[in-house]
Order: structure tokens, then sequence, then C-alpha cells
């Protein structure tokens, strides 16, 4: 038995390690990895196989929200494939932050509009939409796998956060509506 | 987490909140974007002829941090040269508005936002020129 702790997410789970994964077999996997290392089977066992039961779990765990997520695993993937994020680069597409500003403003005045909600809904449409193309776009280049695609992967999960920080702020303006 | 009083003071009341027109020649804008945390911010300054910063201001979506951030550039490049504006470091908004470590992000988010802004004036000059 290989030492879990050294694996990989991918390696760990046995899913190719490439972006697109069967989530059905992931959560299968995870079902039969929590057993095989749960602390329970490790009673009787030495102190020291209890303590790594416990950080067997724990890698269980993580490996499981990282794959699950697009965007935690997209980034995970970068990196193991040697293109880690910069989160420090604050340059991004114009046009993309363009955007983002002008969705930012109309949910920030949504209150002001004929329908609000109607409009939240409009924003929140716009939003899936753009999340499934940027999905589409990054399982090409992760399949591509050149240099060029893996970095401008690293642009598309930069925005995915964008959006997925917007989806939340829809979903916060949406209870102030509606409370 | 507790944010400092000048921070607290730029949230409530922050400085220059607007926009300029972005097609206007003496007009930069500068627009970016924090991953970590999905922040977007825009920043815009109004120039005169002979390089002085007249008149700034800014839009930030996203924490206190990062608005305080942005409306303190604002305050800090009016009357400045494009020159003297773009040696505002981040580690001296970080200073000023006495920011914690994790917040250090929104400062340098500011202080690419005014590089950003500047660079956009630049470039459009230049095409002035080439067109001339």
């Amino acid at each position: 038995m290989s030492d879990p702790l050294q694996q990989n997410y991918f390696e760990l789970y046995g899913c190719p390690q490439q972006f697109s994964v069967d989530s059905q077999l992931l959560a299968q996997r995870y079902l039969e990895l929590q057993q095989q290392y749960h602390p329970d089977r490790f009673v009787t066992a030495s102190e020291e196989q209890k303590r790594l039961s416990l950080q067997w779990t724990a890698r269980v765990n993580d490996a499981f929200q990282t794959l699950k997520q697009p965007l935690l695993r997209a980034s995970y993937l970068l990196t193991l494939l040697g293109y880690p994020l910069d989160a420090a680069d604050t340059a991004m597409d114009g046009d993309f932050l363009l955007q983002q500003m002008e969705l930012r403003e109309r949910l920030e005045n949504i209150a002001a509009e004929a329908d609000p909600l109607q409009a939240l809904d409009e924003i929140r449409l716009r939003l899936q939409q753009d999340e499934e193309a940027l999905f589409q776009r990054l399982e090409q280049r992760f399949a591509e796998g050149s240099a060029h695609s893996l970095r401008q992967a690293g642009e598309d999960v930069k925005q995915m956060k964008f959006l997925q920080r917007l989806r939340e702020e829809v979903n916060e303006r949406e209870e102030q509506l509606l409370g | 987490m507790a944010y400092s009083d000048k921070v607290m003071d730029h949230y409530e009341n922050p400085r220059n909140v607007g926009n300029f027109d972005k097609e206007d020649s003496h007009v930069g804008t500068g627009m970016v974007g924090a991953p970590a945390c999905g922040d977007v911010m825009r920043l815009q300054i109004k120039v005169s002829d002979d390089g002085v910063i007249e008149d700034a201001c800014f839009k930030t979506y996203g924490c206190g941090s990062a608005i305080a951030s942005s409306s303190l550039v604002t305050e800090w490049v009016k009357g400045k040269t494009l020159e003297e504006a773009s040696t505002i470091k981040n580690s001296d908004i970080a200073e000023e508005l006495a920011l914690p470590p994790v917040k250090i992000h929104c400062s340098v988010l500011a202080e690419d936002a005014i590089r950003s802004a500047i660079n956009d004036l630049k470039s459009k000059k230049e095409k002035v020129k080439e067109e001339h």
C-alpha cells in the first residue's frame, strides 16, 4: 500500500491527472478511502499508526474538497504542472474587468430597477453562461497542455474567482431584497 | 478583524468616488483586479497638458481596506505630476492606513491601479502623436 501522504490528490484517488474528473467515481473512492483509513480501524494499532491514520484521513478529505470543485481542482492541477497561480498579479484582461465592473455597478443599483428580482436573475444567468464558457475553455486548455495553454488556463482560473465572488454577492443581495 | 481608524474613516467617508469620461484625452483609467479575493478597482486621473494631475476618482468593489487604499490614493495624487504619482508605493499606503499583513494586497491593488491609469494616459498621448 503506497503512502497517501506521498501521493498527489489524483494519484490518491486513482483519477487520471487531468481537469475532467468522473464525479461519481470520485465520490465512490472517497467512501472507500475514508473506510480504509478511518481512525476506528486503528484502535489497537501503535500510537504512531493512530497518528498517521488521522493524517491520512485529513489528506483524503482535503483531496476530495479540492478535486470536486472545478476552481480548486484547476488551481491544484496548474501547481502540479508547474504553472502555479500568481495571486499577486493584478493585471487582467481589460474587457473582462470592465464587464465585472459594470455587473457590480448594476448589482449595486439594482433596487432602483423596475423589477430588481428579475434583474438579479438576469445577472445570474449571465454569470452561469460565463462560467460554462470558462469551464469549456479550461477543459480545452488542459487537454491541449502546452505552456501557452497552461498560462492561459491560469488566467481563466483567475477570472473564475471573480465570477464566483460576484455570484456570492448576487445571493447576498437577493437575501437583502427578500428580507 | 478590526480596521484601523484611518481605514474606517475612508470606508465610511470615501473621498472622490465617481467616474470621468474614459474617452477624454486628458483622462487616464486604471482597472485592476485582485484574483486572491475577487476585488475590482477602477481609478481615474484627469491630467493637465503640462502633466499635473488635477483631479482623481475611483470606484472599488471590495473590502474596507481596498476601498480605503483607493480612496487614499486619489487624495494623494491630486496636484502631483505623473512622475511623482508613479513613485507612490504600496508600502506607503499600507503604513498610512496601518493595514495588517493579510490586507497588504489591497494596497498593492491601489498601487497597481495608479500605475495602470498613468500607463493608460501615456499610451493615449502616444496614439495622438502617431496620428499627427
